[in-house]
């Protein structure tokens, strides 16, 4: 069990997401970066899906009330047990009554925006369609179906069969780099409405910088740059879409849609995220310039086998360590 | 399990620096230890004792990459001189995408760093030079 | 009868968007609601979810190559029979304008049809429910009067309450909790959509049907000093 002390609000509990759902109406939820809480499980040899915490505003701290073994990784938050420095990624031992702090997180592309704190055992929530993901419309899942709160209580479910691995981890921004003209990028597939923009829209929308601009959260990022502009003004049926849809709304700016967006939408879309670079955009702050970069389905399957073959090789490092002989 | 995949596995086990692995299947339990001749243990620097308490060699827990900062941050974790705390990580052994900390094995002074940062250090090479603190204030200011 | 083929787009690597040409029919919808109960039993789809007179397939893994699955989804859909899904009927008392319906003015504006006319438009038909979706338990309608159809709003209004009965281009529905909309909220009713203790979470199904009956009508206000 732990404590929430302090919060900067907007803390919640998530999973991969709630993946067949859509069907009521719900989204994802979900971890805005899967590989960070993939991580984090693998250090602490739990189930790569089980529930952690997701911070995205800082300062955050909790109490453990028992010993408890944890795992941070995402944003580099300047993180300390007791006020002992800890790495980032990294897995960690608590005993009863230690506090643990995350910081702001420190500048720069490679820090990200957004803490995930993994507990050995995994959180344990009750599974509501198929996740234990906060889905905050309509109030589902993680706990108490809301964002956490000072005095919150949190139980972990029972501990694994793998010892936790006391390590770090070198974060996907770092062993998987990808920018464009020196900005962070994220690769996307056009999608149907693409060619109903103008030829200097399309242009615009591949080769300009987009700046996220404060509007913007696990809903969706709405992102400033040039005007894009249909050839003729486009009202659409609804339809299903899913997180990493890039919408242009008649204002010409487009929203990418996030985690805890809507499950439907019928604005024009013109290109999709692919889900392996959803990460990056996730861990993006406020303010961030980047790039869409334009690929095909092989080009896309592509940079899912990277990310996967990623998380393989981590997950042989991760084991073959623990075969190691400890003390 | 044939000859061929055992002498596989202790390769693995020897290029990644494991002492022991354990393999388990629907109907096998297999457990290889690998004798090395240095532990990561601390062991004393022979000769060195004055009197003083003798200082310790911190050695690496596994083959890789030795590092001084963590790859996100410019920073060392620690300089020689600092003072550190018993379980402070002094530096990393990067192994694939996954980094081992170097705990100091006891509260100490670094005085020396034998190994060069970003080599390729070996299971039970010298990393850290540390001076144990004897007693309260043992390894305090110079 | 809709003439040419479906267009199926992918949804960057996670999903595809099945999308079949034609004016918005429930006969479409009928045929939409059938692929899906088809493509749905299919291994490589986790789940197949109408919209309206389009189908969203969502993906367990992205195939090394579309085209077969493209192809299948054709094939399908031109072996299925209009699936008649028979419900029940649902009616709503609406308070229409005033302060519970702040976009009234807008719909007013743009249809050029007087309050009165609205209201009775818009409480004529049975609606049926072609599909789920935008967020928990809320039911895209069919039938709505195309004299009712009004654009979404330019910037999407932050959170609208839950019972808010909107209309976005030529689709009208309900607000099965607060949360933020592009569409024009014209005004309110009370009913529970979604109560995630029940199975299936939803209380109204794709099927059934849904009329709007007059609880009161209240003049529009006019926000920020008129209209846009």
């Amino acid at each position: 069990m732990i404590e929430i002390l302090e919060t900067g609000g907007l803390a919640s509990v998530q999973d991969l997401g709630r993946f067949a759902a859509f069907r009521w109406g719900l989204g994802t939820a979900g971890v805005m970066d899967p590989p960070a809480l993939r991580a984090a499980n693998l250090l602490l040899g739990n189930p790569e899906g089980a529930a952690a915490i997701e911070i995205q505003l800082f300062p955050f701290a909790v109490r453990f009330e028992a010993d408890l073994d944890f795992a941070l990784t995402g944003a580099d938050c300047a993180a300390t047990l007791d006020g002992a420095p800890l790495l980032p990624w990294s897995a960690g031992s608590a005993r009863a009554g230690q506090l643990l702090r995350l910081d702001l997180p420190r500048d720069g592309a490679r820090a990200g925006c957004r803490a995930c704190l993994g507990l050995r055992g995994g959180i344990d929530v009750p599974i509501v369609l198929g996740s234990r993901s906060t889905q905050l419309r309509g109030s589902v899942g993680g706990f108490e179906g809301r964002h956490l709160r000072p005095g919150d209580r949190l139980p972990v479910g029972p501990e694994p069969e793998a010892p936790t691995l006391r390590a770090s981890i070198v974060p996907p921004a770092l062993a998987l780099p990808l920018e464009v003209d020196g900005l962070p990028a994220v690769r996307a597939l056009p999608a149907a409405e693409h060619d109903a923009f103008t030829a200097a829209s399309g242009a615009a929308f591949w080769n300009e910088p987009w700046r996220i601009t404060p509007q913007s959260d696990r809903y969706g990022y709405r992102l400033a740059g040039p005007v894009l502009e249909p050839e003729t003004p486009l009202e659409l049926r609804s339809h299903g879409i899913v997180p990493g849809v890039v919408q242009v709304p008649h204002g010409g700016q487009p929203i990418v849609q996030m985690r805890d967006g809507q499950p439907s939408g019928g604005y024009p879309k013109i290109a999709t995220v692919i889900e392996a670079d959803l990460w990056r955009l996730g861990q993006m702050p406020i303010g961030t310039r980047f790039r869409f970069l334009e690929v095909d389905w092989e080009e896309a399957l592509a940079a899912t086998a990277e990310l996967e073959s990623w998380l393989v090789r981590l997950r042989r490092v991760t084991s073959l360590l623990r075969a190691r002989r400890i003390g | 399990m044939d000859a061929a995949t055992l002498a596989r596995l202790a390769r693995a086990m020897a290029e990644a620096g494991l002492a022991r692995l354990e393999l388990e299947g629907p109907d096998f339990a297999l457990r290889l230890d690998r004798s090395s001749p240095a532990d990561a243990a601390p062991s004393p620097v022979p000769g060195s004792s004055n009197g003083d308490a003798a200082p310790v060699l911190v050695r690496a827990p596994a083959v890789g990459t030795f590092l001084r900062a963590h790859p996100l941050h410019q920073r060392p974790l620690v300089v020689p001189g600092e003072r550190v705390r018993a379980g402070e990580s002094l530096g990393l052994v990067r192994i694939g995408d996954v980094l081992l900390p170097v705990p100091a094995p006891r509260e100490g002074r670094v005085v020396a760093e034998p190994a060069a940062p970003g080599s390729l250090v070996g299971f039970g090479d010298p990393l850290f030079e540390l001076r144990p603190c004897a007693e309260e204030g043992g390894c305090g200011s110079t | 009868m809709s003439v040419g083929e479906p267009r199926v787009s992918p949804l960057g690597t996670s999903a595809l968007l099945f999308d079949p040409p034609g004016e918005t029919s429930l006969e479409t919808q009928r045929r939409i609601w059938a692929l899906a109960r088809e493509a749905e039993r299919w291994p490589e789809l986790r789940e197949a979810v109408p919209g309206v007179n389009n189908l969203l397939l969502t993906l367990e893994r992205p195939p090394a190559r579309l085209e077969p699955l493209v192809d299948r989804l054709l094939a399908a859909w031109r072996a299925v029979e209009p699936l008649p899904l028979g419900g029940r009927v649902f009616e709503l008392a609406v308070r229409y304008g005033g302060e519970e319906g702040p976009h009234l003015a807008d719909v007013v504006a743009h249809t050029r049809l007087s309050v009165e006319e609205i209201v009775a438009r818009h409480t004529a038909p049975l609606y049926p429910v072609f599909a789920i979706g935008s967020h928990p338990g809320y039911c895209y309608l069919g039938g709505m009067d195309p004299r009712l159809s009004t654009p979404r709003r330019k910037v999407p209004v932050v959170s609208i309450p839950a019972g808010s009965v909107s209309i976005g281009g030529g689709q009208t529905g309900v607000s099965a909790s607060a949360g933020p909309s592009g569409w024009n909220t014209i005004g309110r009713t009370e009913m529970v959509f979604f109560d995630p203790s029940l199975d299936p979470p939803i209380r109204v199904r794709p099927g059934d049907a849904i009329r709007f009956r007059v609880e009161r009508v209240r003049p529009p206000i006019r926000l920020d000093g008129g209209r846009p």
